[in-house]
């Protein structure tokens, strides 16, 4: 049985501003959202065309790019940790999943879904790795021992799915998981995001472009040019 | 290519060389510091009878202590060995003058603590170290020496 | 914290590189330290075959060369030192003990050397492996290398300039032949790793005879070696000395320096050579030094290139939580992990080359070289190791300081 997560703290965003140096030395905004609140366990979708800052906003969500404004998860001031603070709460919260799998092609399947444990771990403990064997077997990867570049698209984004659901996150952020996969594929790893966050009560905040994502998702804000535009409820969207 | 020429330490890298320099450095102000007793040539001996040499009474008393020497370097007795012999003239290069033809009998034999490189012949040395006074046989050379300077490490003064 | 499965993976993404690395650097390590180890194993071997020889007489020419000749056993035509000195420095309080040695003959390519007891016994540290030692005029020791069994006879020839091939008797060999003279070989010395092992020893007195100077005695049946009654000793080309004391040493090595003599250390003549040799060698490090420099240099540019290839790796793995201190630490042993592996493979084949060069030295010089690690040899090698992996933080930094954001989106 995976363990249960505590309920996840909601996510408040407060003029969160990105700003990059030009080459002329003038700063442009690339990011800019007055105001944002996720629910606890709410499944939040980032749509919007491409170059819109909705891969920024993932990133500043995930302490990996610091922003002016405020970022909070719960009591937690993440605009405010230095660096490190920002890796640990990463490392004890956030499950990524990205467009490209991002696996590391020369590890087999379970060292892929048990990496992120080497963080902090010098040795794999017992009970994660039957976790992890776990995953697996939901996920539908029965040869753990076969290295990741020898998988198909679809399976390698299970494994990437089953290495952010590993440590039971808090929250899991997924940048167009989708994208690069056939239908029945994509199918798939909706399926697991969904469930997965689901079962650990984790909060779901996905970049995509699939109608079929967006539909199954809470709620999806729209973004244009680093801000956000409208943010429609889904009413038929999947509730607990 | 001078540089080569001048280095006491040819047959090791530059590093262990430096290193040793380093070594040295540190050590010698400790050394200096202890107020260890220098010795003398002149000083080795109350006579030079028909019964042969008789040690002062200098010499006796710093029996056992730690002492320093002055002196030359002679032409080594043995290649790749931690002893050599240490003169109170250096060793002649000019034909005409064979002042080692008359060797001095009043030489004092230097067992280094580890095998050095014998390359500073004619110039004049430094020695630091044990003093032993009296006849003893070297067991690996079978060479009898009266004064010994033992455990010794030695510098260009 | 264990960067292990990113080192494996980095490693494994490599590819052939992986291999690669350490074998250049292997090879420029090994170069570096056979060049010193082996240095120094020619020196201590040089050394410990000159150890019975304290003080050579000879008569005045190159101290080299009668140094050569009597220590190595390198043939020369050396002038001849006047046989008397023989029983003055038998009679010498100083002298230990004293013992001539002449050159010239050869049997089957081995130099036939004429001496006494005393010197075949190295001043009574030797006895014979198998055997004895000779007592007759016809009769000879050999040395461990020697290819003949005991109880063979042999006939000695002069010595030609020409360089014959040990163990076999050639033509030239067998014109030169002295036809009266026979050797019967009634012993064998143990092995001295010195090229003494290579020679045939014979009593003094048959060197004399065979070359008609008489046998140094005044009657023929008198027994061998000192002392040498004849009126008129023949000449030897060297004297070897063991002097009672090292004072002893040094006024006698003053006192055979003049009147027609020379006298000296062999010692002497070992040190200088090692100072050009170690010139030699001094240089060949400096340059064997440059080497590893610019090896390690291109190495840690390669890999750089390589770990540049991989930031966005690196970047995934910082999105998944790891500190920059793991990157840092994955990217550092990975590095140096290659570098130390080529180091040590170096040092395997650094012994490789050194025996391998030595094999070849022995065979032309008899000398035997232990080839074995110096201090000054390990230092050499801990050097490049803290070097390399000094120079191994260059690509860990690099990446350490990379931000996170833009290279995890490069190749999404």
């Amino acid at each position: 049985m995976p363990p249960s997560a505590a309920v996840s703290p909601s996510l408040d965003i407060e003029n969160l501003m990105v700003t990059v140096a030009e080459g002329s030395g003038r700063r442009i905004t690339i990011l800019d959202v007055p105001a944002l609140s996720v629910a606890p366990g709410e499944r939040l979708g980032i749509a919007g065309p491409s170059g819109a800052g909705k891969t920024t906003l993932l990133h500043v969500l995930a302490g990996l790019l610091p922003g002016s404004g405020r970022l909070a998860w719960g009591a937690v001031e993440l605009s405010a940790l230095p660096e490190v603070a920002r890796d640990r709460w990463r490392r004890d919260n956030v499950g990524f999943v990205f467009q490209d799998f991002a696996l590391v092609p020369e590890l087999s399947v379970l060292a892929n879904i048990l990496l992120p444990i080497s963080f902090d771990h010098w040795r794999v403990p017992a009970h994660l790795r039957a976790r992890a064997i776990e995953l697996a077997t939901e996920m539908a990867l029965p040869e753990t021992s076969r290295r990741a570049l020898l998988l198909s698209r679809g399976e390698q984004q299970r494994v990437a799915v089953a290495r952010a659901l590993l440590c039971c996150p808090r929250l899991i952020l997924a940048d167009e998981p989708t994208a690069s996969l056939d239908a029945d594929s994509g199918a798939a790893v909706i399926d697991l995001l969904i469930g997965g966050a689901r079962k650990t009560g984790a909060t779901l905040i996905a970049v995509s472009h699939d109608a079929r994502f967006l539909a199954r998702l809470d709620r999806v804000v729209h973004m244009e040019q680093g801000g956000l535009i409208t943010a429609s409820t889904n009413d038929d969207g999947e509730r607990p | 290519m001078i540089t080569f020429r001048e280095s006491s330490i040819g047959r090791r890298p530059l590093v262990l060389g430096a290193a040793t320099l380093l070594v040295a450095a540190l050590i010698s102000p400790v050394r200096s510091a202890r107020g260890e007793e220098a010795l003398t040539f002149d000083g080795l001996y109350k006579s030079f009878g028909v019964r042969g040499l008789e040690f002062s009474d200098r010499l006796l008393s710093l029996k056992d202590s730690i002492v320093s020497m002055k002196g030359y370097m002679a032409p080594p007795l043995k290649a790749e060995s931690h002893f050599f012999v240490l003169t109170r003239e250096p060793m002649a290069l000019c034909p005409f003058c064979q002042s080692d033809a008359e060797w001095p009998l009043d030489i004092v034999v230097i067992y280094l603590d580890g095998t050095a490189p014998l390359v500073s012949a004619g110039d004049p040395i430094t020695v630091h170290g044990r003093l032993q006074v009296g006849s003893w046989t070297d067991p690996e050379t079978g060479f009898v020496s009266q004064v010994r300077i033992v455990d010794a490490a030695f510098r260009r003064s | 914290m264990n960067p292990w499965p990113i080192i494996l993976a980095d490693l494994r993404s490599l590819r052939w590189i992986a291999w690669a690395v350490p074998l250049v650097v292997a090879i420029a390590v090994a170069i570096g330290i056979a060049v010193s180890a082996q240095d120094q194993a020619l020196r201590t071997a040089s050394a410990r075959a000159a150890d019975d020889f304290d003080l050579v007489i000879g008569a005045p020419g190159s101290q080299t060369q009668l140094v050569l000749t009597t220590v190595y056993l390198q043939p020369d035509a050396i002038g001849l030192a006047d046989g008397a000195l023989l029983n003055r420095l038998a009679n010498d309080k100083r002298v230990a003990a004293a013992a001539p040695i002449a050159f010239g003959d050869v049997v089957h390519g081995y130099p036939v050397v004429g001496t006494t007891t005393s010197f075949v016994s190295r001043w009574g540290r030797l006895q014979p492996a198998e055997g004895r030692t000779f007592a007759a005029e016809n009769e000879a020791v050999i040395g461990a290398s020697v290819a003949l069994q005991l109880g063979a006879t042999v006939t000695p020839s002069h010595g030609m300039a020409h360089h014959g091939s040990l163990g076999a008797e050639d033509t030239e060999e067998y014109a030169h032949r002295h036809e009266e003279a026979q050797y019967r070989i009634v012993g064998r010395l143990p092995r001295q790793n010195s090229p003494w092992d290579w020679a045939i020893l014979v009593p003094i007195e048959s060197v004399w005879e065979i070359h008609g100077l008489g046998n140094g005695h005044a009657v023929d049946e008198a027994p061998l070696g000192p002392p040498f009654d004849a009126k008129t000793v023949p000449g030897v080309p060297a004297i070897l000395v063991k002097p009672k004391s090292v004072a002893d040493a040094y006024v006698l090595r003053g006192e055979y320096r003049k009147n027609g003599t020379m006298a000296l250390f062999p010692a002497e003549v070992l040190v200088a050579i090692y100072q050009t040799l170690g010139d030699v060698k001094l240089a060949m490090v400096v340059v064997s030094g440059f080497n590893n420099a610019l090896v390690l240099v291109a190495t840690v540019a390669l890999l750089l290139t390589m770990v540049g290839l991989r930031q966005r790796r690196y970047a995934v793995l910082r999105a998944l939580g790891a500190p920059r201190r793991y990157v840092l630490l994955a990217v550092w042993l990975g590095t140096a992990g290659l570098l130390t592996a080529g180091c040590v493979l170096g040092l395997g084949l650094s012994l490789l080359a050194s025996w391998v060069a030595g094999s070849v030295i022995e065979a032309r010089t008899g000398l035997h070289l232990a080839v074995t690690l110096g201090w000054s040899e390990l230092a050499f090698f801990a050097l490049i190791i803290l070097c390399g992996s000094g120079m191994a933080l260059i690509p860990a930094l690099f990446v350490y300081r990379r931000p996170v954001s833009p290279n995890l989106r490069s190749s999404a």
